[in-house]
């Protein structure tokens, strides 16, 4: 096998003249053809080629989207080095407060230079402790001379990608050719991919989703997609059902809170008769699957052309590239257990007298990739009993880079890696009920609660250690809602000391907290060993909103 | 439409009704994370409640317009005039 850089080469030569990607914005409609994409990538190749940086460098890829992105991307794999996505200053985060997670980026990977903007450099300006050189990439030229596409062998390392998190805290995961091509030859053999098929997306590509199922899919495949910027669809969002009316794409990925979204009637109110008819499969991913959502998608957006049957749910990680599972287009099952059994338990059990839980199926597993669940002192379990999510196969990574000392917390001497997920089997498929990380999913980006938690506690008026971070599922957003509790240190007053927190939390991980509850002295319980008792926290703070 | 109307609004669907959390007017609500941009038109769809007026275009409804209270004055103002 070729390496990836060759592999996508020879796709992009098949046809030249075919339109590889439209990026699709409110001012327009950009096309780029597979001929134009490769030659903004040559040049991107030969700028970087002109650093002479050792070969096999990691080097970062910061853009905004639109060509360039994708050129300066492939530039950098072609140049014979190892790309790898990082986000792009958002307008909300302090420039400062993301120069803190940049700099632990470029630290943790050794980054050989930085690929990015004019715009995102200047934001970077005097910002990084040691600055690798940065390329601009605003201006690659579709017309540049080809250069020599370095080849690789498949057992290498060729690409990097972030597990999601937020900049700084993610973890690199090093992927091979042979892994990259493993887990897309089994993911499009599940979708029934063929060379029809087109993608929409507005995912940003620093999160494995948007990298491998809108990004790397297309290119390896050689179907067209049809991009929009995350930023632009967030402030229109109506954007992207316009799109597909016009484009007529086939496959949409998108995280649960976007079917909630886009069900509501805010979004639905300005648009017109547009028809979502062509899209086959709408993968639900990377957030807690909620039927609530796809119902509301489906009711709403049925009279539209959305079919119940093209709702498909996948369980994804960027440790497998992507995809553990995905359910096959017009199977969607779903599973009513009796609650207390499963949460106290662990047992799936039909219902019975009392409170029941509803579970999306999240699908079979790809042939490629074995799972385990696994009990609490390591055992493997049957079907119907709750536990860890185990996993290993064709397209497990080759590790976090440069970390072998992470790798092994992860992945033990047999090769399973432990994900952290919390699910059963039950007939084959697969079901993610919670995790065993203190992680906090918003719209389909994950945060480490102690992260926030330690961001809140510098905020003046907040007592130092007496702070608490968890979420609580918003089922009409169709997301997860954070909730902070902080201690107030006088004289801070609890409604501008909210206010901070608030502020606190948007500039440092471009997110919003659902509800601040600012506490009065020793609210917070501590376990005996002074550590955060979460779960007793939230049933307090449940206790005091009247939950 | 008053600044207290809309604190008010602001304060009803995204601070859980906390009447102690200071707005000032020019109180850029996204980036001092009292909601998400996404959250805008929830604003706008509440503004045009109160008001009883004809729905505000999604296109308007922007940060420049939507994101502090002294801005939705200034848009409403405008789109009157």
């Amino acid at each position: 096998m070729a390496g990836l850089g060759q592999i996508i080469h020879g796709r992009l030569a098949e046809r030249p003249e075919r339109i590889a990607v439209r990026f699709v914005s409110d001012s327009g409609v950009q096309t780029l053809t597979a001929g134009a994409l490769a030659g903004m990538a040559y040049d991107a190749a030969s700028r970087l080629k002109a650093l002479n940086l050792p070969a096999r460098s990691v080097v970062g890829v910061a853009h905004y989207s639109g060509p360039a992105l994708h050129a300066a991307w492939l530039g950098c794999l072609w140049a014979a080095h190892i790309p790898a996505m990082v986000a792009p200053p958002s307008p909300r985060m302090e420039a400062a407060k993301y120069a803190v997670g940049l700099n632990v980026v470029v630290g943790g990977l050794g980054l050989a230079a930085l690929l990015t903007d004019a715009q995102a450099a200047q934001a970077l300006e005097g910002r990084l402790t040691s600055p690798p050189p940065f390329i601009a990439c605003d201006d690659l030229s579709a017309d540049a001379a080809p250069v020599e596409v370095a080849d690789l062998d498949e057992t290498e390392v060729a690409v990097i990608q972030h597990s999601s998190g937020t900049t700084g805290n993610q973890k690199a995961v090093a992927l091979t050719t042979a892994q990259v091509i493993a887990h897309q030859t089994a993911y499009g053999e599940r979708l029934g991919l063929t060379p029809e098929d087109r993608i929409v997306s507005w995912l940003p590509l620093y999160h494995d989703m948007g990298f491998v199922a809108a990004f790397l899919q297309p290119l390896i495949a050689g179907i067209e997609l049809v991009e929009m910027s995350a930023f632009a669809w967030a402030a229109r969002p109506a954007m992207l059902l316009e799109a597909i009316d016009a484009w007529k794409p086939t496959l949409c990925w998108m995280p649960n809170f976007a079917f909630s979204l886009l069900a509501e009637p805010r979004v639905l109110r300005a648009l017109g008769s547009v028809d979502l008819s062509s899209v086959r499969a709408w993968v639900n991913c990377s957030e807690p699957v909620m039927a609530t959502s796809i119902d509301r998608f489906c009711a709403a957006l049925g009279p539209h052309g959305v079919r119940a049957e093209a709702i498909t749910v996948s369980y994804a990680m960027a440790e497998n590239v992507f995809a553990v599972t995905q359910s096959r287009p017009g199977a969607a099952v779903r599973l009513t257990a009796d609650r207390a059994r499963m949460e106290v338990e662990g047992i799936i059990a039909p219902p019975g007298a009392g409170a029941v839980v509803e579970l999306v199926s999240n699908g079979p597993v790809l042939p490629t990739t074995q799972l385990a669940v696994r009990g609490p002192d390591g055992e493997t379990l049957g079907e119907g009993r709750v536990g860890e999510f185990c996993l290993r196969g064709a397209h497990r990574f080759a590790g976090y880079n440069g970390r072998p000392d992470l790798t092994a917390q992860v992945v033990d001497d047999a090769g399973w890696y432990a994900t952290g997920d919390l699910g059963f089997v039950q007939d084959g498929e697969v079901y993610v009920t919670g995790r065993k990380k203190d992680l906090i999913i918003l719209r389909g980006r994950n945060y480490r609660a102690q992260d926030i938690e330690a961001a809140i506690g510098e905020v003046a008026g907040v007592k130092a250690g007496r702070v608490v971070a968890f979420s609580r599922p918003d089922e009409a957003a169709g997301t997860e809602k954070l909730i902070v509790v902080a201690e107030l240190e006088p004289p801070a007053q609890a409604g501008p000391l909210a206010l901070e927190i608030r502020k606190c939390v948007a500039q440092t991980f471009d997110t919003t907290v659902g509800d601040v509850l600012i506490a009065p002295d020793r609210w917070i319980v501590k376990s005996t060993s002074g550590k955060l008792a979460r779960a007793d926290n939230l049933a307090k703070y449940l206790q005091n909103r009247g939950n | 439409m008053s600044d207290d109307d809309l604190r008010a609004i602001i304060r009803e669907l995204f601070l859980g009704g906390d009447a102690s959390i200071p707005l000032s007017s020019d109180l850029d609500l996204v980036a001092a994370g009292v909601c998400d941009s996404f959250a805008l038109l929830e604003l706008a769809m509440a503004v045009e409640a109160r008001l009883g007026c004809a729905p505000i275009p999604d296109s308007d409804v922007t940060v420049e317009n939507f994101a502090a209270i002294e801005r939705i004055q200034a848009y409403l103002a405008n789109r009157e005039g």
